[in-house]
């Protein structure tokens, strides 16, 4: 398949996978949920306004957006929604201030430090859903939504502590060799290994901290592992945290076209990660901050 | 590759903006009065246990009217010492000595999917799960499904590709599900000892004619063994929870097993003991062969079969306890053993120290 070919079909399957107006589920036809809608609109870019509307009457509870319509509130893609919309530039002011002062009174509860686990449990980051601990991923994409409010003039009070409560969790929980796990970096004295997605998106976090050496380290494994450990989401990650990072991401983006054409992939919410990480370069990148 | 475990992530008090279904409320009053005496780890997992026990002290927590309890269960253990045997004719050998009828039927294999690491026993053996596949065919079912929704590893296209699933998948045209991402439907769960209530839980396991689950048979470092049981909190969608499944873990790590084998209600259990794991499992464990392939349509039944297989005493389990007395058969007078003998398999794995108590000869 010729490679201009891959950005297109995956276009298309992108603009077949929606429900008009309500979103996209995780694959074509299935419930939309709040993840693969917001990479959706992030790739597709069709017309900022109707994208930003989509995400406007997403359904919230006590502001917080629901994971999907009856779901939960899903701190982690409560963040990148309200990423996307900054990105998508469209949304009022006293929208994304709600949502960034969601994000910032939001935080996972505390547990009992334990000495099976080396982690500073004092910290606390985002957990995934209210009542639970703080994780990486949600973290990540907390930390990231509020330094794009702060760079773009959104004041919303007690953002820089919770930016830096976020930071210190990223650097608290880095493993050993660099990147980031799910969850902890050591468990009963052992060291755990890093996984590519969620280093990627911590690295999206972090990439003003680019001087700091865990920072410095969890790009070198990126760069390194990226490829060596592939999937339409793992490629396409890397390819936007190393490019924001100014580090090579060429070799990522012709891994993740080969990978393409060989692997079809129906789900939407990698196929849009895929497509706005291979077309990034001709628009504005929409993690700047 | 090794990885966490997240079941430590216990709370010091709860979030009052919890979204957790009904029964959030109803969270048992901690329970463990004295127990700073004890080491942290033991009061850590003395917490796993405690709803459970408040559980077992308070009202029953299911319904006996909704449960039918079978007077015995047959449990078919057949010898494989590899992955090279013919699985599917050993599978489907289980299937007519147990009377499993998968005629007309879509069926949705659950394998134990968690990481990958070359070498390493994590996860349910390609083999099985592409052995089982053929075999519910060649058993006249319509439809066949492998299904899986990973609590540790997010990346599932990596995890099927790296394991080689993917290309079994496609040369055998197997459509896999991944159960993170599924639609989900709530659900009331049928027993209560994780005073949870309610789960959103996936469609495609809602609505199988017949659920299977496959579990590889490991050590587990906090419940002492994963097997049937608790591979179905693999079940539970982390697109809705997160990664790691952690309000499984702050509802106690028994509860959670009892009450979602009493919801999902597998119809048949198929447990690669082929070659298997003890010590720190369920994942920094070491490969151990067991040399066995156990099926049962009673899960409890095959777990507490495999927990024997292990060394364990099936009644200190406290998760198997529990389902014992709604939802099968742990007792071996209740057991009848197809196939070849226990006694044939019959072990004693390496475990860690919490769990020395739980082996069969311990005071």
């Amino acid at each position: 398949m010729a490679l201009v070919s891959i950005e297109r079909s995956t276009r298309q399957l992108l603009l077949e996978g929606g429900h008009r107006d309500t979103g996209w589920g995780y694959e074509p036809g299935r419930t939309a949920r709040l993840e693969p809608t917001c990479w959706a609109l992030l790739a597709l870019r069709i017309s900022p306004a109707d994208s930003d509307r989509t995400l406007a009457g997403w359904p919230t509870d006590r502001l917080a957006l629901l994971e999907h319509r009856g779901g939960l509130p899903n701190w982690s893609f409560h963040a990148l929604a309200l990423a996307t919309r900054l990105a998508l530039g469209e949304a009022p002011l006293g929208d994304v201030q709600r949502l960034a002062a969601a994000l910032v009174a939001a935080r996972g509860v505390p547990i009992k430090p334990s000495p099976a686990q080396r982690q500073d449990v004092r910290i606390m980051g985002w957990s995934w859903i209210p009542g639970t601990f703080s994780w990486v991923e949600p973290t990540a994409w907390a930390v990231l939504a509020l330094k794009m409010c702060r760079g773009r003039g959104v004041v919303v009070a007690g953002a820089n502590q919770r930016i830096h409560d976020g930071e210190s969790l990223l650097r608290d929980r880095v493993c050993a060799g660099g990147g980031w796990n799910y969850g902890n970096s050591n468990v009963f004295a052992k060291d755990l290994p890093a996984h590519v997605p969620t280093t990627a998106v911590a690295l999206l976090a972090l990439h003003d901290r680019c001087d700091e050496a865990f920072v410095r380290r969890s790009l070198d494994y990126l760069e390194e592992e990226s490829v060596r450990r592939p999937s339409v989401r793992a490629l396409a990650l890397s390819a936007l945290a190393l490019g924001r990072c100014g580090r090579r991401a060429s070799h990522v983006e012709s891994s993740l076209r080969a990978w393409l054409a060989r692997h079809p992939s129906a789900d939407i919410a990698s196929l849009g990660m895929a497509l706005y990480a291979l077309e990034r370069s001709g628009i504005d990148d929409a993690f700047a901050y | 590759m090794r990885s966490n475990d997240p079941v430590l992530m216990m709370p010091s008090h709860t979030d009052p903006r919890a979204h957790v279904g009904r029964g959030s409320k109803q969270r048992a009053a901690h329970p463990m009065a004295g127990a700073e005496e004890r080491s942290r780890r033991e009061f850590l997992w003395a917490l796993a246990a405690a709803p459970l026990a408040a559980a077992a002290c308070g009202p029953a927590p299911f319904d006996p009217e909704r449960f039918h309890r079978p007077a015995t269960s047959p449990v078919f253990l057949s010898a494989a010492t590899d992955y090279a045997a013919d699985l599917s004719d050993i599978v489907l050998r289980g299937i007519r000595e147990l009377g499993v009828d998968v005629s007309g039927k879509r069926v949705l294999l659950k394998p134990n999917m968690v990481e990958y690491e070359p070498g390493s026993a994590i996860n349910t053996h390609p083999s099985v799960i592409v052995g089982t596949a053929l075999a519910m065919r060649r058993a006249g079912a319509v439809d066949v499904v492998v299904a899986e929704g990973p609590g540790h590893q997010r990346d599932i296209e990596y995890l099927l590709t790296a394991t080689g699933l993917a290309d079994h998948f496609r040369e055998h045209r197997v459509r896999f599900v991944d159960l993170n991402l599924d639609d989900v439907e709530w659900r009331d769960l049928a027993s209560n000892f994780s005073r949870l209530g309610r789960l959103a839980l996936p469609a495609s396991v809602l609505h199988a004619d017949l659920v299977v689950s496959m579990p590889k048979l490991k050590t587990h470092h906090w419940a002492g063994m994963t097997c049937a049981m608790k591979n179905l909190f693999g079940v539970v969608p982390g697109a809705v929870y997160g990664w790691p499944k952690n309000l499984l873990h702050f509802h106690g790590i028994f509860g959670p097993i009892v009450d979602l084998a009493a919801t999902v209600r597998p119809g048949l259990t198929i447990v690669d003991g082929i070659v298997g794991m003890e010590g720190d499992g369920p994942i920094m464990g070491d490969p151990r062969p067991y040399g066995v392939l156990a099926m049962s349509r009673d899960l409890v039944a095959a777990d507490a079969t495999c927990a024997r297989v292990l060394g364990f005493d099936a009644a200190k389990l406290p998760y198997l306890k529990a389902a014992g007395r709604f939802l099968g058969n742990i007792d071996e007078s209740r057991i009848e053993q197809r196939g070849e003998r226990l006694a044939r398999f019959a072990t004693r794995a390496a475990v860690i120290d919490r769990f020395r108590d739980w082996q069969l000869g311990s005071a």
